[in-house]
């Protein structure tokens, strides 16, 4: 037992060792040698650990549960599209370039989940080694977008970690659940199911990149969480006493208000809706709100009154001060602000369009992660 | 996997979604006044697409073909997919004015160019050849790969994977007969869209 833990640790530093070796020679990366790779890879691993196959009712259970839950996310992601809009993608439209595309993506995805299922059924009585293998399979996915790392400055460190590393990691974590609990033909179904269309369809839905950031990574561990409670927990014996159902019924609401808050979040922060919050990053405020406070912006348009606190954009940035004088001129209004800790009236004048929305109301210190990480980020 | 780790794995992976969702938020908030919506984002695949202008970088503006007073370059904005001149000024033939840009593909995959739109500075009509020359009034504009503007950026022009960054002029002449009034014109824009080879 204990030389098949060694076997199998030394397989995954070898991929790091890969990974590595893949990361520094970017400037000479290629699809095909990477393919041609991870194909020699697979076949060594093939020779020296085997693999195995599994066939049960969980496997079909879960593979229906991998198709509702990406043909839902399709059906949700296009359907708010028609009220967002589109933009086209920039992969080819061309019949041959498609092909190209498709022939290239389903060829990693099949080399890689055989990969992992060797590796994840060897390593199948140690935790510790399933756990690793998730940032083992993160890091070789993220070779193959080591092109678009370009990194300069702190801000582009944060967004390839928030593009990249973030969505990639979550949707590794599935994987080895997928493969551990049933076998690689899962994964390899949820993959093409969540790449291939990408090719295939000339257009996606304009969310930004927050929100497609925030989708890619939801989706995944909302279908482990409803694969763990619908195949595996519903079907084990439970308790019927009445404790136990009173905890069941407590669990139920509390995950019920626990979504409702993400989806909350969510609109706030992308600002899709009529609201938006801010974290307030200085003290020009203080009296009406401090620093590190998180405010909430009503984006309505309105006749905007002295008096009224706006947000607005100006420099590249966002600031929420009061309106200290309204200017009519032609049927167009201008507007003067200040902050209330200020001593002078700030410089610039305002146009109605560069008024983001009216401040409606603050949570103390709640800002103060954005604050900081803004600090951090910008300097 | 035994029950107590399934509810093990079934609570870390809640816990997994909710500091998912509150790390990206508070992540993206502090990106906030820097935020933009690209297309160039997509999905992280195989292939990946780092394709159009260097942002902002313009290495040089300068008047060229004859010196004169009554001229104004004005300015001009560089974004990924635009590029766009503010206020420009020009009343003698011959008088012009030459920005230097970069074009760039970083990404694996070839890109073509799918598509110049040319857009016109307020209040005037133009007339569009070739794609890349627009000439509106007495100012033709041309987006060139050669600084005296004779090789156009045309429909279908091929950028190699990987070929890093090329050079491109954005060149401005008087186009007028006769000396006149200062032909101001304001807001003239190029838009390139990409698609992949």
């Amino acid at each position: 037992m204990k030389s098949q833990y060694t076997k199998m640790l030394l397989v995954q530093l070898f991929l790091i060792v890969f990974f590595l070796f893949n990361f520094i020679i970017d400037r000479f990366y290629n699809t095909y040698l990477y393919l041609v790779e991870l194909l020699i890879i697979g076949l060594v691993f093939w020779k020296v650990v085997g693999t195995e196959k599994r066939s049960d009712k969980t496997k079909t259970d879960l593979l229906l549960l991998i198709i509702i839950a990406t043909i839902s996310y399709y059906v949700f992601t296009y359907f708010i599209g028609f009220f967002i809009g589109f933009i086209y993608t920039t992969y080819s439209r061309r019949f041959l370039g498609i092909v190209r595309n498709i022939i290239l993506v389903v060829a990693f995805i099949l080399l890689n989940e055989s990969i992992r299922e060797m590796i994840i059924k060897k390593s199948r009585y140690y935790f510790s080694l399933i756990i690793s293998s998730v940032f083992v399979f993160t890091a070789l996915e993220l070779v193959t977008n080591v092109t678009l790392m370009n990194i300069n400055t702190k801000e582009d460190v944060l967004r390839v970690f928030l593009t990249l590393v973030v969505p990639i990691f979550v949707k590794n974590i599935f994987l080895t659940f997928s493969t551990y609990t049933t076998d690689k033909f899962n994964s390899i179904i949820y993959q093409l199911l969540m790449m291939v269309p990408n090719y295939l369809v000339p257009v996606f839905p304009d969310f930004g990149e927050y929100i497609t950031v925030t989708l890619l990574t939801i989706q995944p561990i909302i279908t482990m969480v409803v694969a763990l409670r619908i195949l595996y927990f519903k079907r084990e014996k439970v308790q019927n006493t009445k404790k136990y159902m009173v905890f069941k019924n407590f669990q139920k609401i509390f995950l019920t208000f626990l979504l409702l808050f993400l989806v909350l979040v969510v609109y706030l922060i992308s600002g899709f809706g009529r609201h938006i919050t801010l974290a307030i990053g200085s003290a020009s405020m203080t009296g009406t709100f401090s620093k590190g406070d998180l405010v909430f912006i009503d984006k309505k348009k309105a006749a905007y009154e002295k008096g009224d606190i706006i947000a607005f954009r100006q420099e590249n940035t966002v600031i929420v001060h009061r309106i200290i004088e309204v200017i009519s001129n032609d049927d167009n209004f201008y507007y003067l602000t200040k902050g209330d800790a200020n001593n002078g009236e700030d410089v610039w004048v305002l146009k109605e369009e560069d008024i983001i929305g009216k401040y409606i109301g603050k949570i103390k210190w709640v800002g103060w992660p954005t604050v900081l990480l803004s600090e951090l980020v910008h300097g | 996997m035994q029950r107590d780790r399934k509810t093990e794995v079934y609570y870390v992976t809640i816990g997994i979604l909710v500091f998912a969702v509150l790390m990206l938020g508070v992540a993206y908030a502090s990106l906030n006044s820097t935020l933009k919506k690209s297309s160039a984002f997509a999905h992280p695949f195989v292939a990946t697409w780092d394709v159009g202008f260097e942002p902002g970088k313009v290495l040089g503006k300068s008047l060229s073909y004859s010196a004169g007073n009554n001229k104004s370059c004005g300015s001009i904005d560089v974004t990924e997919n635009i590029v766009s001149i503010g206020n420009l000024g020009l009343n003698t033939p011959g008088y012009g004015c030459s920005y230097a840009l970069k074009i760039r593909n970083r990404g694996s995959v070839s890109a073509k160019i799918d598509e110049i739109i040319s857009s016109q500075p307020s209040g005037k009509t133009c007339s569009v050849k070739e794609d890349s020359i627009m000439t509106c009034g007495n100012l033709t504009y041309k987006l060139t790969y050669d600084y005296g503007g004779k090789k156009l950026l045309t429909t279908g022009d091929r950028l190699d994977a990987q070929i890093g960054v090329l050079p491109v002029y954005l060149i401005i002449m008087y186009s007028g007969s006769d000396i006149e009034n200062n032909d101001i014109q304001v807001g003239a824009s190029f838009t390139l869209i990409y698609n992949q080879v």
